[in-house]
């Protein structure tokens, strides 16, 4: 038996519906508030320009002292999300605090796809890819995005 | 032969056998005839034998046949005029000659179509006709009342048969006719005469209302009428379509009901000196009637015909008006089912004890001295039951009182009413009231004068239809207390087996023919805790004789040889013991297999007798049903309180003891709910109380027998109440809660959402009151989740408080980890002192600025964490170091997460390391609650300073006392939180108290053989000089258990009522204690408890009103929680 919402999530839904954030949205499943479906567009400046790529996230119980679990549901080409769709953010692991919600989460999403970290990396081939050959990186981001997330 | 003289009207009858009244309405109006008069017919000629003559000789024969039926019943019948009434016809048809005054009319009735599949609604008037037969023509109609009376009666399914006499006859005549031919539509007057026929007396109860569809298979009820006679299947047909016929029954029923409206009978009261009685001493062993005391039968009656006009007074006018001169339609109005039948007030249920407690019959009841093996003396009371039980079951031979057996007057069945026959002043048969001549005449031929009838379900008796009971047995409702263990077991030791049961007597087994007969076991059924108790107590009272007592408890191999054990000759149990669960179990298999050895089901018992009866007060429960299932030649029940809620678990009872006809439900429906439920309470209650004195024995502790003195003798009852002080910790969580309660309390009452959360607000209830008991009551609650779910084992559910077991559940299985509730609310109590504060506002410019600041902007901040704003109350916003806000309950919250996950806390927005509760501030308001006055720092949530409750503590040291008194003693503890018992357990226990207390627990959480133990160890007398602690939850010690051994008990907490917690009390407190009782009972000052006590004495000074169903209850609940927060 579950518990009821939190209200901050209730709150937060609410936000993001009634002002959500420029290129992204967040819709929660009807039969689970907690989980959302999301759907990040990709920066303009970056190889994942014009692409729409699909998420999940979820709020895990103790939520807000735990970060949402977020995961990429479109393939993507990136040194920092795997091919299961995993992210490797700071914030969403030892980085979290409660005072994070979910759109700044997002947010920090669409700006790792702006700037790839290839240093800090979770797809090994990948990053290792960026770092040898940027361009061609970039191409093949380029490529997977006219394939995956159009 | 010899006719009464007043029958002659019969002739007309007779010469055209029922064909005038009973024709079938074809087209062209012939007459369908049947045989033509015999006289018709030429004499037998022996001589020829032809076709035709053989044909004659057959048609001869039936015409006989038919009139030796007929002139048998003749001679056995009669009429007798009951009463005329006057209507208005109104022609259907012109006349050339005007009617005649005095002509006499017949009736003309149509069948109804019994084929059709679409039921056509016919009104009564145009089933039903005048007829003149002089003319063969039909005269006119009758109003529809009118017709809707006589209707039903001169209808019957069989038209064939001349046995199927009518019960009432009609007779017409026209008494005003203008004179002048007959128009279409003109009225004319008849007056119709009314005789009730003898058939209607012996014709028996196949008018029975509602019989349940699913009992009219194989039972003999349905042929049951009050004479014992079988009836008829005439009126029954062969097919026996319920619906048609039961809409006969209606109308019929409804029909008499008008009829006597119309004729304006009045029963009249019943006197003692009934000549017509039935010899009761000579009936069969089937019949038995009441026993009671002439004196209050006869205030009996009285009250019986006042229950009409009472009724009266009780209609609001509006209703009056509708039921002028109506009386008995009220007792027929047909309504639904109501889901719950409203519930008593005390007042009302005593009222039925006392009405079954009528002193002087009880003191007069003789001693009758056990026999059989029984070792103890019994009471005075005790005998006396024993007395009154023996002749319940008509062992008369065991009781030396022949005054006592010989001592019976009739009582009659409320529901019949005693009606005279009023003076024959039928106009058809040309009488004129000669009330002397006709009197004399009638007693003559002695005729009855009066009659009996039951208006309830349409049936007519010449004899006083006395309420007779087919069963042996009965309710002992002895108070708590009093002994009916003891007395049963007399019972069982002094008769314990059949005496007119032959062993190889298969013939006169049971109605149920397929089950064997254990004839000299009585089964007794009880709830699990008593299970052991009932044992060593037969063991005790029959110590020494060859009688033996055994559990039924689910072992296999007893199941399958249970018809051996029992019914052979061999030593079988006198006492087979066993618990609802297992009969209830036992059904269920039965159930399904339906034949067979099937443990308690494959035999017939001599007696049954289930103890604490009321556990199968709803006749729904599967309890109930199984127990309904067991068979025996003799029932009791055993129960403190036959009554819990409402009128209706009386049903249960009376069902149980088969008290036909009564354990009809429909019947019960008519006669007690459906008047309780329109507040027609003495009707009700009559009823109720005709049924249960006879066969209800019940004393209480504070009556007084013959000669004045008590009759229980019972040591002192001291409970004291100690009011005591939470601990200065205690006390800070308990305010934090009770704002928490008073707030949702508050917000529920100004939305008007009190009902809506009415769980929550129990739930913050049940807290406050953990609370005031032991914090660790609210810390352990996932344990709790298994403790608390019900033990599986069957005690008995104080269903009236249910809803505040869910509360409980739901509290307990809350998720929430209650130890952070607990940090979260351990209030700060470090302040600054003014040097911090100087220190604080110089260095720091933020507060500094803050102080003496508004309120308001305070209000405008949004704590980060949980998203509200404004943070209230305002005294909980918490400032960082880093001047960031949130609100206490989230600060902790993310301070105690990081610290279970080991990592350092860091401020969620800027995060600034290290930071800690001592480094948080919270702002302190002045006095107008509008600007800030200083800050104060969280200090860390001191859980380890808080040892032990108060109640633990004082309790501890009460024991103390006890102990250096007598180290040997026995002390009983209650309370209603199994959590908490464990914690005094734990904490008894403790090595600090070098063992003097030896602490056992009884709670729900056992099992059978568990809870034995506990017994047997608390009984046994302490080797090595240790206070004896027993602890008992409420709920499941509670009930039925007696440990007289002690003579001292805490109750440590409070409940809603206050009845729950005199029965605990009553463990010690009653038969077999020996010394004076000391209660005492823990309060807390300043709580809820405290509330709550005022509560329970109010309620016990204005008598606990338990009036209306679940909602009304629900309300005063709601009233009470109010008042719990005022």
């Amino acid at each position: 038996m579950s518990n009821p919402l939190p209200k901050r999530i209730i709150k937060e839904t609410a936000r993001l519906v009634s002002d959500p954030v420029p290129g992204i949205t967040a819709v929660p499943n009807e039969e689970n508030l907690r989980h959302f479906q999301v759907e990040i567009q990709g920066p303009s400046e970056s190889p994942y320009a014009g692409g729409l790529f699909k998420l999940e996230l979820y709020l895990p119980e103790d939520y807000p002292m735990e970060p949402p679990k977020v995961r990429f549901l479109t393939k993507i080409y990136h040194p920092n999300i795997d091919r299961l769709g995993r992210i490797c953010l700071d914030v969403l692991k030892n980085n979290w605090s409660p005072a994070l919600q979910i759109r700044t989460i997002l947010l920090s999403i669409q700006a790792l796809l702006a700037s790839p970290n290839p240093h800090d990396p979770l797809a090994n081939d990948v990053a290792k890819e960026w770092l040898d050959n940027e361009s061609a990186a970039l191409q093949k981001a380029k490529e997977c995005t006219e394939k995956y997330a159009k | 032969m010899s006719k009464p003289f007043f029958n002659s009207a019969l002739d007309d009858e007779n010469s055209a056998p029922a064909k005038l009244d009973t024709i079938n309405d074809t087209e062209n109006g012939d007459i369908a005839s049947q045989e033509t008069s015999i006289f018709d017919l030429k004499p037998f000629d022996e001589g020829e034998v032809s076709q035709k003559t053989r044909k004659a000789e057959k048609s001869l024969e039936r015409t006989f046949a038919k009139k030796r039926q007929l002139d048998f019943y003749n001679r056995h019948t009669w009429h007798k005029f009951i009463g005329s009434f006057i209507v208005e016809g109104t022609a259907t048809r012109p006349t050339t000659k005007p009617l005649i005054y005095g002509s006499k009319l017949s009736f003309l009735v149509t069948t109804l179509e019994s084929n059709s599949k679409v039921k056509i609604k016919r009104s009564m008037g145009s089933l039903i006709k005048f007829w003149d037969p002089a003319t063969r023509r039909e005269v006119g109609r009758l109003p529809e009342k009118h017709a809707s009376i006589i209707y039903p009666f001169l209808y019957n399914s069989d038209t064939e048969d001349p046995t199927s006499k009518k019960e009432v006859s009609f007779k017409a005549t026209i008494v005003y006719a203008e004179p002048k031919r007959i128009s279409v539509g003109d009225s004319f007057l008849v007056q119709i005469d009314c005789f009730l026929n003898s058939s209607l007396f012996e014709l028996s109860s196949t008018t029975r209302p509602s019989i349940e569809a699913s009992q009219l298979q194989n039972t003999t009820d349905l042929g049951h009428s009050l004479n014992g006679k079988k009836s008829s299947n005439i009126l029954f047909g062969r097919n026996t379509d319920l619906d048609q016929h039961e809409e006969k029954l209606h109308r019929r029923r409804k029909a008499l009901m008008t009829l006597f409206d119309e004729l304006n009978l009045k029963p009249v009261p019943p006197n003692d000196d009934i000549s017509i009685v039935s010899d009761t001493q000579n009936e069969s062993d089937a019949d038995q009637t009441l026993d009671v005391s002439t004196a209050s039968a006869q205030k009996k009656e009285q009250e019986n015909i006042e229950v009409i006009d009472l009724d009266d007074e009780d209609e609001n006018d509006a209703i009056k008006e509708e039921h002028q001169g109506s009386r008995y339609k009220k007792y027929y109005d047909e309504r639904p089912n109501a889901e719950s039948s409203p519930e008593l007030s005390v007042n009302q249920l005593q009222n039925i004890y006392k009405i079954t407690q009528s002193m002087s019959s009880l003191m007069d009841l003789p001693e009758t001295s056990p026999s059989g093996g029984f070792q103890f003396t019994l009471r005075k009371y005790q005998a006396q039951g024993l007395s009154w039980m023996l002749k319940r079951e008509h062992a008369f031979d065991k009781i030396h009182d022949t005054e006592f057996i010989n001592a019976n007057s009739n009582k009659m069945n409320p529901l019949w009413k005693k009606f005279k026959f009023p003076n024959d002043s039928a106009w058809s048969l040309n009488k004129t009231p000669d009330t002397t001549k006709e009197t004399a005449e009638s007693e003559f031929f002695n005729e009855p004068s009066h009659f009996y009838a039951n208006l309830y379900s349409g049936e007519f008796s010449l004899k006083v239809p006395t309420v007779k009971l087919m069963t042996k047995g009965g309710i002992l409702a002895d108070e708590m207390g009093l002994g009916k263990t003891i007395s049963t077991l007399s019972l069982i030791s002094t008769v314990s087996k059949d005496p007119d049961f032959q062993p190889y007597d298969i013939v006169k087994i049971s109605e149920d023919n397929m089950k064997p007969y254990a004839y000299q076991t009585t089964l007794v059924v009880v709830p699990m805790s008593l299970l052991f108790q009932w044992k060593s107590e037969f063991e005790n009272a029959m110590a020494g004789s060859s009688k033996y007592c055994e559990i039924f408890y689910g072992d296999q191999s007893q199941k399958k040889n249970l018809i051996q054990h029992l019914c052979s000759n061999k030593s079988t149990p006198t006492v087979l013991l066993t618990t609802y669960g297992v009969v209830q179990s036992e059904f269920s298999k039965y159930a399904k297999v339906k034949q067979g050895n099937f443990g308690l089901f494959s035999v017939k018992f001599f007696r049954l007798v289930i103890d604490e009866g009321h556990s199968i007060r709803n006749k729904q429960t599967k309890t109930a049903k199984s127990v309904f299932e067991l068979k025996s030649s003799r029932k009791w029940v055993l129960t403190g309180t036959p009554i819990i809620n409402k009128l209706d678990d009386l049903y249960a009872l009376v069902r149980f003891l088969d008290l036909s006809p009564f354990s009809e439900p429909g019947f019960w429906r008519t006669s007690v709910s459906e008047p309780f439920e329109n507040k027609k309470y003495k009707a009700a209650l009559d009823v109720v109380s005709t049924i249960l004195e006879p066969v209800l024995l019940r004393r209480t502790k504070n009556m007084q027998d013959a000669d004045g003195a008590p009759l229980v003798e019972l040591p002192k009852k001291n409970v004291k109440i100690q009011y005591i002080e939470l601990s200065p910790l205690e006390r800070r969580l308990y305010q934090s809660f009770l704002q928490v309660a008073e707030k949702n309390v508050r917000d529920s009452l100004k939305k008007g959402e009190l009902l809506k959360n009415y769980s929550s607000i129990l739930v913050h209830i049940l807290r406050l009151r953990q609370l005031c008991c032991d914090l660790h009551l609210l810390m352990k609650a996932k344990k709790n989740k298994e403790a608390v779910q019900q033990s599986k084992f069957d005690d008995i559910i104080m269903e009236e408080d249910s809803e505040e077991n869910q509360a409980e559940n739901v509290a307990e299985a809350e998720h929430l980890d209650l130890a952070q509730l607990l940090k979260m609310s351990i209030l700060r109590d470090r302040f600054f002192d003014q040097k911090d504060l100087a220190y604080l506002q110089n260095k720091d410019e933020f507060f500094g600025n803050l102080i003496g600041a508004e309120a308001s902007s305070l209000r405008k901040m949004e704590c980060q964490i949980c998203l509200s704003s404004p943070i209230e109350p305002l005294e909980s916003i918490v400032f960082t170091e880093c001047h960031h806000i949130f609100c206490s309950d989230c600060m902790d919250r993310y301070l105690s997460h990081k610290e279970t996950k080991n990592e350092s806390a860091v401020c969620p927005i800027c995060r600034t390391p290290e930071l800690a509760p001592a480094r948080l501030l919270s702002p302190i308001m002045d006095n107008t609650n509008k600007t800030i006055a200083s800050f104060r720092i969280e200090s860390p949530p001191v859980l380890e300073d808080f040892v032990q409750s108060t109640k633990m503590f004082h309790l501890t040291n009460d024991l103390y006392e006890l102990y250096d008194d007598n180290p040997s003693e026995r002390v009983i503890i209650f309370s209603q939180f199994s959590t908490f018992l464990d914690v005094i357990q734990n904490e008894l226990e403790k090595k600090e108290h070098d063992s003097r207390f030896f602490v056992s627990k009884f709670d729900g959480r056992l099992n059978l053989k568990e809870r034995q133990l506990v017994l047997q160890k608390f009984d046994q007398d302490s080797e090595n000089n240790q206070l004896k602690v027993l602890l008992i939850s409420l709920k499941a010690g509670g009930v039925g258990l007696n440990l007289t051994k002690a003579n001292k008990a805490f109750l440590m907490d409070i409940w809603w009522n206050a009845g729950i917690e005199d029965q605990a009390i009553d463990r010690i407190h009653r038969i077999g204690q020996e010394r004076d009782v000391f209660v005492k009972r823990y309060i807390i000052k300043n709580s809820v408890e405290e509330k709550m006590l005022k509560i329970q004495e109010r309620k016990r000074m204005l008598g606990e009103i338990v009036e209306g169903d679940a909602e009304e209850r629900r309300q005063r609940r709601i009233e009470e929680i109010k008042s719990l927060f005022e």
